[in-house]
């Protein structure tokens, strides 16, 4: 009988992060309950870890479990977007939601799962990757349990979560019941010999499969429980999910679509283009007249996720470049401006609304240039590194012939600018009151968080070039170049 | 020329300095670190201008490259900056007269409680400005471009306690970002035809392009100039933008903001020769725009609004001569307006700050014992815009003039005649209500102290002198110093620049400037202002008064529309989404009832429009193929 | 491939038809005067007491959950013992180390006090 080979170096950032989450729970046991929160250290140290293995696996692609995972240029790198983020959870985390055992396990957890996500080139895989993502997601939405609005996100995310995943695998069946394949190779190879029952199958099974990977991205239709949750939900939480998730469904959409769907045979092409516009031209509308911050970060985030679609729409090899590019460009900005966001307020969220921005450079001014850095980089203005990432997606679009995608993304983008600055301006204005609405002093992990997504959203908007280099290599592994 | 950054590295570095520690230097040592910063950007202009002479003028221009920004297939934008006797034209007026805006606002921003914000952010502007005018491609030239606009922003509303300023901030800003928008668009197009952003570039492929893209390339180039420029119909930010600081309106809204966007034109000399329709537009509106805003500053009671209408004016003849292709005297005037209507600028500001800060001139009078100093420069800056003879504007005026005349624009040439009357008008009936007849306010006027005054006197010496380098029928020393930017492609030298003056001309136009100025001295140098109008002319008056009721157009159209969008964008989560949700949902009503008796909430539409999305993403994909 | 699918799809339709069937034709045929007794809640023939969906006390989701949990952990042991004279060494130590995830998880759970009733 064969066994298949496990090749445990193909998963091995996973190990770490699994190991650590053991360890954490294990050190529980014997450690006081007022010293759990210690444990965070210990996630951040084995997150840490995991990102040092990166560049020992960038050497050689690692095949692993019979062919289920790969862990090529492309996993890896968005495995690197993913630890940053999650890294964001622990540094962030230690005021907000005193951390245990409990959550820096889930984190842990959910990161391994997003980065299963990423690294799945077979059907079961990939959804295992996107279970182990969520279900910790859940938790982790809830995890405030005094504050009602953690437990409605909580509820709400679960609720809709199951369906989508619902939703998702049925595709996927559709997808296996077409084909007859489960990894995504053999599927583009069986589609390519025309070796498929009904070419319907395939075109619902896409179908599907987009849906429920729209629903993680969030996008129109499917976004609407994104607002109440990223709202809800602890800052840090907030901070991981919005860009870890999105990094692991990029991936897995990008591999599941442009790989093993040919789009002159499945169109799914120009379903993705119009729900990228509706998406961004929605997300950007619905963020004007928001007071809260974490729910304008959160419109915002929908209409980001739009640009980040437009990326797969152009169904190009550029095109993929340049969303990965845009998913470490938004890690950078919209992490850093939650960790503001996180850093200003103690435990009871004080002080999420924007007015309350009012004066903050008088105050904070730290804190205050850092957020106005990030609102900048996030409506793309020059030398911020959302205007690169915004520009490779836009020449993406436009090589590929999708002139209105361009267009939408420019009307998006002028859109933006109003609500971006909006807390711009209220931050430099004076404020009669002298009373801040938020706590003295920030945890210094949160400085740190500021200062590295700063210094990344400065850095790769001056040179993005440091970037694209190894993208390029990316790309070419997910097109088997 | 490697070391020409460093002109722009000293602003950089001198608003970042007053931000960040411009608490704890305080308000002296902030104000010395920023002004220095602008003199020895200064001195660094002048040591960059004598070794640019030094050379033959053939080899006067650099192209030092500094990093590369993007490399993206063919694509490449690099960051560097283009020194050449154009530039170097710019960088002298954005340091030079910069430098004399910032020393004066030691003095005009003296009691302000922000007063190292104002220098960080003057610092900023002046950091955007060089970067505008020096870089050598239009992808950093639009850094530069939305640099200002954000610059100017800040500035306007530097007052922001006041609802006026705040919304005047906005109005310019929106106005701004629609022209930058324009200029990113030909921006895109450039891209997707030639593949090239860079001057060099684009300028020598310029014919590879058909005829109709580089016209629209020229278009939204204009655009982009044209709102920056304050050109109508997009004029309408400037005069609301004086509700800034008074510096401000002399730095950012006289001498050198609103300029760039005829240096733009200027620059992109090469696509406007190949698009001769966008030109003609360009020198059309130029000529209108320049007799339009001229009409309107002459009922104007608001000091400075008379001036800033006056600017929008003068914009508009630098615009006719570089739609005419006549640069060089396009750019001659603009360095004559860039001293006498931060003349003007200052020395109004100098007024408002002895009257405190009162601006109706019907309140004014008299001035001229109480402000010598003031009094004199003034009379200077406003023979210099009235074009008077002998003095700088009157130079640059009339070598626009008769190059529109000599290269057969009969029509413009008449209308820049019919507005020099205008202009002569309004800033002596300015000038006469101010500083002639008697006092009629209630203040206690003072004149100004020598931080202030010694800018006027270092402005007004420039205003009087500065036209002196080129004497019709005599010398041209700035064209000469031009000659090697607008010689390099087709096109930039008229050929009707080199004809003989019209002496004719030139007469007519002096003699209808001194009838304006006797009008203006006959009906405004009086006592009392005379309030009561023949009744012929009340409609008229009210017009002007109104400002062709422009502002209220715009308004109706523009902000009516963008207003609706906003609530649309509002709605459109309830009543769309929720909206089909909600028909949805009644229509499974009854099922629901029976099925869910406990389920409450929103949570169901949420689902239901996943379905309803889920749904229509099938059928899509199952009806496309 | 379709057709292998048919039986299934028949399957399908003859449920379908017989539960709506037998409910339709009961609707439709049957007499209807509702009183008190009959539309009260069946409850084996004993007097009901209380609501209809009387609330649980949410100790009994948390006990079934993680019974659910370990109760498929077991499950993977089936496989392995199947298996197990041929995966040799390696697959008892993958299924000692699987052990012992599991009862860190299971000490974890118990040291927060997830199978105490009374808090």
């Amino acid at each position: 009988m064969n066994f298949p080979v496990i090749n445990p170096l193909s998963v091995l950032p996973e190990i770490i992060l699994l190991a650590t989450s053991i360890v954490a729970l294990f050190i529980a046991l014997f450690l006081p309950d007022r010293r759990g929160h210690q444990l965070n250290y210990l996630g951040l140290v084995g997150v840490l870890a995991a990102i040092a293995v990166l560049p020992m696996l960038w050497a050689k692609v690692e095949v692993g479990f019979g062919g289920a995972i790969v862990s090529d240029h492309f996993a890896l790198a968005m495995d690197a977007a993913i630890l940053v983020s999650a890294l964001a959870a622990f540094l962030l985390g230690l005021r907000e939601v005193e951390p245990g055992a409990d959550y820096v396990a889930l984190v842990l957890w959910a990161a391994l799962g997003m980065m299963v996500l990423t690294s799945a080139v077979e059907l079961l895989s990939i959804f295992l990757g996107l279970e182990v993502l969520s279900l910790p997601l859940y938790v982790l939405a809830g995890f405030r349990r005094d504050r009602t609005t953690s437990k409605e996100a909580a509820m709400k995310y679960l609720l809709m979560g199951a369906f989508s995943s619902g939703i998702f695998l049925y595709g996927l069946a559709f997808l296996y019941g077409a084909t007859g394949k489960v990894s995504l190779a053999s599927i583009q190879a069986a589609i390519l010999q025309n070796f498929t029952s009904h070419p319907l199958f395939l075109e619902i099974g896409a179908g599907l499969v987009a849906v429920g990977l729209a629903f993680k991205l969030a996008l129109v239709p499917f976004h609407q429980w994104v607002p109440d949750v990223y709202e809800g939900s602890p800052t840090p939480v907030t901070a991981f999910m919005s860009v870890g998730t999105k990094a692991a469904a990029f991936g897995a959409l990008v591999r599941i679509l442009t790989v093993a769907l040919p789009a002159g045979i499945v169109h799914w092409q120009p379903l993705i283009a119009f729900l990228a516009v509706l998406t961004l031209l929605f997300g950007n509308l619905a963020a004007l007249r928001q007071t809260n911050m974490k729910r304008m970060l959160a419109y915002s985030g929908i209409a980001q996720a739009g640009y980040l679609v437009v990326a797969i729409a152009a169904n190009s090899q550029m095109g993929v470049g340049a969303g990965m590019f845009y998913v470490v460009a938004y890690a950078f900005m919209n992490i850093g401006a939650f960790a503001v966001v996180a850093a200003l307020s103690g435990q009871n969220e004080e002080g999420a609304e924007i007015a309350s921005y009012r004066g903050l450079a008088y105050r904070r001014p730290w804190l205050a240039v850092s957020m106005t850095v990030f609102l900048l980089a996030l409506a793309s203005i020059p030398p911020l590194v959302g205007f690169p990432g915004k520009f490779y997606i836009l020449r993406a679009a436009v090589s590929s012939g999708g002139v209105l995608l361009a267009i939408a993304i420019v009307v998006g983008t002028m859109i933006s600018l109003y609500y971006y600055l909006r807390p711009v301006l209220l931050m430099f204005t004076h404020s009669e009151e002298t009373e801040s609405p938020f706590p003295a002093t920030a945890h210094w992990t949160a400085h740190v968080t500021v200062g590295v997504m700063l210094a990344g959203t400065l850095v790769l908007g001056i040179l993005p070039g440091l970037l694209t280099g190894p993208l390029q290599n990316a790309v070419h592994a997910i097109y088997g170049l | 020329m490697q070391d020409a950054i460093g002109i722009l590295l000293l602003p950089a570095l001198g608003s970042l300095i007053a931000a960040v520690f411009g608490r704890a230097l305080g308000r002296k040592a902030t104000s010395y670190i920023t002004v220095g910063a602008m003199a020895a950007a200064f001195l660094w202009t002048v040591s960059v201008v004598w070794r640019l002479l030094a050379l033959p003028p053939a080899q006067r221009s650099f192209d030092p490259v500094y990093w590369q920004w993007i490399h993206a297939g063919a694509l490449q934008v690099h960051f560097g900056l283009l020194i050449d006797p154009l530039s170097a034209t710019f960088l002298l007026i954005v340091t030079g007269i910069g430098f004399l805006i910032h020393l004066y606002s030691i003095g005009y921003m003296e009691g302000d409680p922000n007063f190292q914000r104002f220098f960080s952010y003057l610092n900023l502007f002046a950091l955007a400005m060089l970067l505008l005018v020096t870089a050598d491609n239009f992808l950093f030239l639009l850094v530069g471009w939305g640099g200002v606009g954000v610059a100017s922003y800040l500035l306007i509303g530097f007052w922001h306690t006041r609802p006026s300023a705040v919304t005047a901030a906005r109005k310019a800003l929106v106005l701004n970002v629609a022209g930058d928008v324009g200029i990113m668009l030909a921006l895109f197009i450039l891209v997707m035809t030639l593949g090239r952003v860079s001057y060099a570039g684009v300028f020598s492929h310029v014919s590879s392009l058909t005829s109709l893209q580089v016209e629209l390339v020229a278009f939204l180039l204009y655009l982009g100039a044209a709102a920056k420029s304050a050109q109508f119909p997009l004029h309408v930010w400037l005069p609301d933008a004086m509700e800034g600081p008074t510096p401000v309106s002399a730095l950012i809204h006289a001498a050198t903001m609103v300029t760039a966007g005829v240096y733009l034109v200027a620059r992109a000399y090469p696509i406007f020769h190949a698009a001769p329709v966008a030109a003609e537009w360009v020198a059309g509106i130029g000529a209108f725009t320049a007799l339009f805003a001229a009409t309107i500053a002459i009922v104007q009671n608001d000091i400075k609004r008379v001036i800033a209408y006056s600017t929008v004016s003068q914009l508009g003849y630098m615009f006719l001569a570089v739609g005419i292709s006549a640069y060089a005297a396009g750019i001659f005037h603009l360095t004559m307006h860039a001293f006498f209507k931060a003349l003007l600028f200052l020395g109004a500001g100098s007024v408002i700050h002895a009257l405190s800060n009162e601006q109706d001139m019907r309140k004014m009078g008299g001035l001229k014992k109480y402000m010598p100093i003031t009094y004199w420069t003034f009379l200077i800056g406003a023979a210099a815009n009235a074009g008077v003879p002998l003095f700088s504007g009157f130079f640059s005026k009339d070598a626009i003039l008769g190059q529109a005349l000599a290269s057969g624009h009969f029509w413009l040439w008449l209308v820049g005649v019919v507005a020099a009357f205008f202009s002569a008008l309004y800033i002596f009936r300015l000038f006469f209500l101010v500083f002639h007849g008697k006092y009629r306010g209630d203040a206690h006027p003072h004149e100004s102290p020598p931080v202030m005054t010694v800018p006027l006197v270092v402005l007004s010496i420039g205003a009087l002198l500065g036209g002196y380098v080129a004497v019709p029928g005599a010398w041209n020393l700035f064209d000469q110093w031009l000659q090697p930017v607008f010689s390099r492609y087709p096109g930039g030298i008229l050929p009707a620049a080199a004809a003989a003056p019209n002496w004719g001309a030139i007469a007519l136009t002096s003699v209808i400037v001194l009838a304006a100025v006797y009008v203006a001295w006959r009906y405004f140098a009086g006592d009392v202002v005379r309030e009561e109008l023949p009744a012929a002319l009340r409609p008229i008056h009210k017009v002007l008064y109104n400002k062709y009721y422009i502002d209220e157009l715009g308004h109706a159209v523009f902000v009516w529309t963008v207003d609706r969008l906003a609530i649309l964008a509002d709605l459109f989560d309830r009543v769309v989404v929720d909206g089909i949700g909600m028909g949805m949902a009644r229509l499974v009503w009854g099922w629901g009832e029976a099925l869910s008796p406990y389920e409450s909430g929103y949570i169901r539409r949420y689902g239901l429009a996943v379905l309803i999305g889920g749904v229509c993403v099938v059928a899509f994909l199952t009806l496309v193929q | 491939m379709l057709t292998s699918y048919f039986p299934i799809a028949l399957y399908f339709l003859v449920a379908v038809v017989i539960g709506v069937g037998v409910l339709g034709a009961s609707r439709v045929m049957g007499p209807r005067k509702p009183n008190a007794a009959k539309l009260q809640t069946y409850e084996c023939g004993v007097t009901p007491e209380g609501e209809v969906g009387p609330r649980f006390s949410v100790k009994f989701y948390l006990v079934a959950m993680l019974f659910m949990i370990f109760d498929v952990e077991a499950v993977s042991f089936y496989p392995w013992a199947v298996l197990m004279h041929q995966l040799r060494l390696f697959g008892l130590l993958e299924m000692a180390l699987f052990v012992l995830v599991l009862g860190i998880g299971y000490a974890y759970v118990w040291k927060r006090g997830g199978f105490q009733w009374q808090e």
